[in-house]
Parts: structure tokens; sequence; C-alpha cells
């Protein structure tokens, strides 16, 4: 202590303390250890399974105490069936435009929540593109000597031909019509993105590649998140309040656009980043 | 009793489908058996969810020819809740998918005690 309060009052060295035992000391000891080392690892991960299955065992009560106590499934009346949901479904088309309830509801009035979910996954795809772009010619010549070995297969070719379209088509649909009936950027988008990777699969990546390259790509979700961005910026520069039901409708189809450019990237991102390790 | 467990099947299932994806997200040495069962757990949240926005002869939150009358709809909250859940869990699982996948590079194993035991090897 009273050490201490000359360090303090600056009239004491700092105490440190410097009787550390060099680490080579103790080296070969656990060397010497290493099977004791492995027994305890035993009777650790044994004694750990014991530990989880009690503690899950013990929760799934808790829990399933809670639930029998909820309120009853499906009642009208029940606690979230409150005036909060009241608001959103009796004044979501007049002051979003648009007659999905849920798209009007996640695009405007939680608006920053679902740029948030879309800067997830953007943030999601550069890190695979981190973790798995091939740097390594290696594993690009693997990859490559992988598709040649493996010809495109007929039926696949024909049946893809067939679906591409309808698939397309449904896509569009789903995305552009999101706001008055089920669907929306997220569905639309996922939909876009499976029909992209139908498409690498039937007919190879790099016939994708041909107008699909790693540009074009990050070009994509960049924009789409830009777009995203600004239209928002823009409504609730605007007041968000009083705007006419028609210039919100389209900011949230506008919107919408934008969530499935980038969910469709992702998809696809994901997809060829897992495969072949690059776009 | 079983009137309440009927009452709450769905709250019920989502315990169950919940605890399984815990105990086997802790006890499974396997890291891509964690990763399923980290989807499992976040699926029970899913249903959970949408199971408590529903309500009992309604339909689904669109607006038709009905207009904005509250009584015809279900509550729209858990839905957009559950989108963003969905999104959130993909997300997760690929990039803990990707580093598994570094991680079998590295070490060429996903079992979490040979990934121990060859950990110690690299580093000796």
């Amino acid at each position: 202590m009273s050490a201490f309060t000359r360090w303090v009052d600056g009239e004491a060295a700092v105490p440190l303390k410097t009787d550390f035992k060099p680490v080579k000391e103790r080296k070969p000891k656990e060397k010497h250890a290493s099977l004791g080392d492995k027994q305890r690892l035993d009777g650790f991960l044994s004694l750990y399974a014991k530990c989880a299955v009690v503690i899950s065992v013990l929760m799934l009560i808790v829990l399933l105490i809670g639930a029998v106590a909820l309120p009853t499934f499906a009642e009208p009346g029940n606690p979230t069936d409150n005036e909060v949901v009241h608001r959103y479904v009796g004044s979501a088309e007049e002051e979003t435009g648009a007659e999905n309830v849920i798209a009007g509801m996640i695009l405007n009035y939680r608006g920053f929540d679902t740029f948030g979910e879309s800067c997830v996954l953007f943030l999601a795809v550069c890190c695979v593109m981190l973790l798995l772009w091939a740097t390594n010619d290696k594993i690009k010549a693997e990859a490559k000597a992988c598709e040649k070995e493996a010809p495109p297969d007929v039926i696949l070719q024909k049946v893809a031909k067939l679906l591409l379209p309808c698939v397309l088509c449904f896509g569009m649909c789903v995305l552009f019509n999101g706001h008055v009936s089920p669907g929306g950027g997220f569905s639309g988008g996922s939909i876009l993105g499976a029909a992209l990777i139908l498409f690498a699969v039937a007919f190879g990546a790099d016939s994708v590649r041909r107008f699909f390259t790693a540009k074009v790509f990050n070009t994509v979700r960049i924009t789409g998140l830009m777009i995203y961005g600004s239209m928002f910026g823009v409504y609730i520069y605007q007041g968000a309040n009083g705007i006419s039901s028609n210039l919100a409708h389209y900011i949230v189809l506008v919107i919408d656009i934008a969530v499935g450019l980038v969910v469709m990237s992702t998809m696809y991102g994901f997809y060829s980043f897992y495969t072949k390790g690059e776009l | 009793m079983l009137n309440l467990i009927i009452n709450n099947r769905f709250a019920i299932a989502s315990v169950i489908l919940f605890v399984t994806g815990f105990v086997n997200m802790m006890v499974h040495p396997n890291l891509i058996k964690k990763i399923v069962s980290f989807n499992i757990m976040d699926s029970a949240t899913f249903l959970m969810l949408a199971s408590r926005g529903m309500i009992a002869g309604r339909t689904a939150a669109i607006l038709t020819d009905g207009g904005a009358d509250t009584s015809l709809y279900v509550n729209p909250i858990p839905a957009g809740l559950v989108l963003t859940g969905i999104v959130v869990s993909v997300s997760v699982s690929a990039f803990s998918l990707a580093l598994v996948q570094r991680i079998y590079g590295t070490y060429g194993t996903v079992d979490l005690r040979e990934l121990l035991d060859a950990m110690k090897k690299k580093g000796e």
C-alpha cells in the first residue's frame, strides 16, 4: 500500500512484479504430462456432455412451463391482437400505398430494420467472398477440371430450357407485385437467384459469366443497397407522413426491387463461391 | 392438462424443436451438424413467432376488396419479424459454413475432437 501511494506521489518507480518464471522451464513438464492432458480432456468432454444434457432438460422444463402458460393459440383478443395491429392494418394502404400490409410494414414503417437486413446480406456475401475467394491457382484448376469431368447433363439442359423462362417470369411477377399480393423483394429475389443457379448448373458457369461477371455482381448488389438507402432517405427527409398514397406506392415498389436485386446477387454469390471459389 | 397442451400445441412443438437443436449444438462434435442444429433452433423461433400472430378465422394481411377492416386479417407483425429472422439466419449459416470450409481446407477435418488434436500437433 505504501509503495503504491509513493508511486502515485511520483517518489518511487512503478511497482512491477518482475519475478515471472521463464516459460522454458515449464515446457518439458507439459510434454511429460501430455497423456494426463488427454485423460483430462476426455474427462472434461464427458462431463461437458452430461452437463449439456442436464442444462437442456432443465431448459426444456422451464420453457414448457412457459409455453403452457401462454395465451390460447389463435384466439381473437389475445394480447398480441392489440392496437398496433389495428393501426398497421387500418392505415397501411392509405399511408404506404401497399395492399400487402406486410410489405408496407417492413418497407415503410420498419424501413430502417429492412435496410439493416439488406446490409446483413451484403456483409454476409462480403465475408463469404473474403473467406472463399480462390486466390490459389491450384484450387481454380481443380474446379475447372471438375467442371470438365462432369459434362453438362442433357436431361437437365432440356428441362432447364423449358423451366427457366417460367421461373424467371414467376420471379419477376413475385418481385413486381410484392406490394399488392403475396411476395416481395426477399421472395422474388430468392426465386431469381434460384433461376440463376439453375442456369449455372445446367449450362456451366461460363455461360453465366457472359452476362453476370464479378463486376456486374458487385455493381448490382451495391446499386441495390444505394437505391434503397437513397429512396428511404428521401422519404424520411420528406417527413415520411403526409406523402400521397400514390407516391408512397412507388417508393415501396422501387425499394422492393432494390431489395430483390440485393437478394438475387447474394443467392448467386453464395452458390458460386461455395462451388468454384470465384464468380 | 390435455386441453392446455392442445391449446398451445405450436408453442410446445417449437420448444421441443428449440431444445433438440440446443442439445445437438452442445453435444455434437461435428461442426456442420452444429450449424444444422443452429438452423433447427432458428426454425423453432420462427414457428413460435408465426404461431403467435395467428388469429382463428382470419386471412393473411393482404387487403382485398374488403378494405381495411381490422377484424378480417391476422397479425402482420410476426410475419415481418420472421422475415428478418430468416435473412439473418441465412447470412449466419452461410458465414459459418464458409468458415468450416476454410477449417477443413487447413486441418482436413470438421470433427471438434480431431480438430483439437490437429491444432495441438500444428502448434508443436
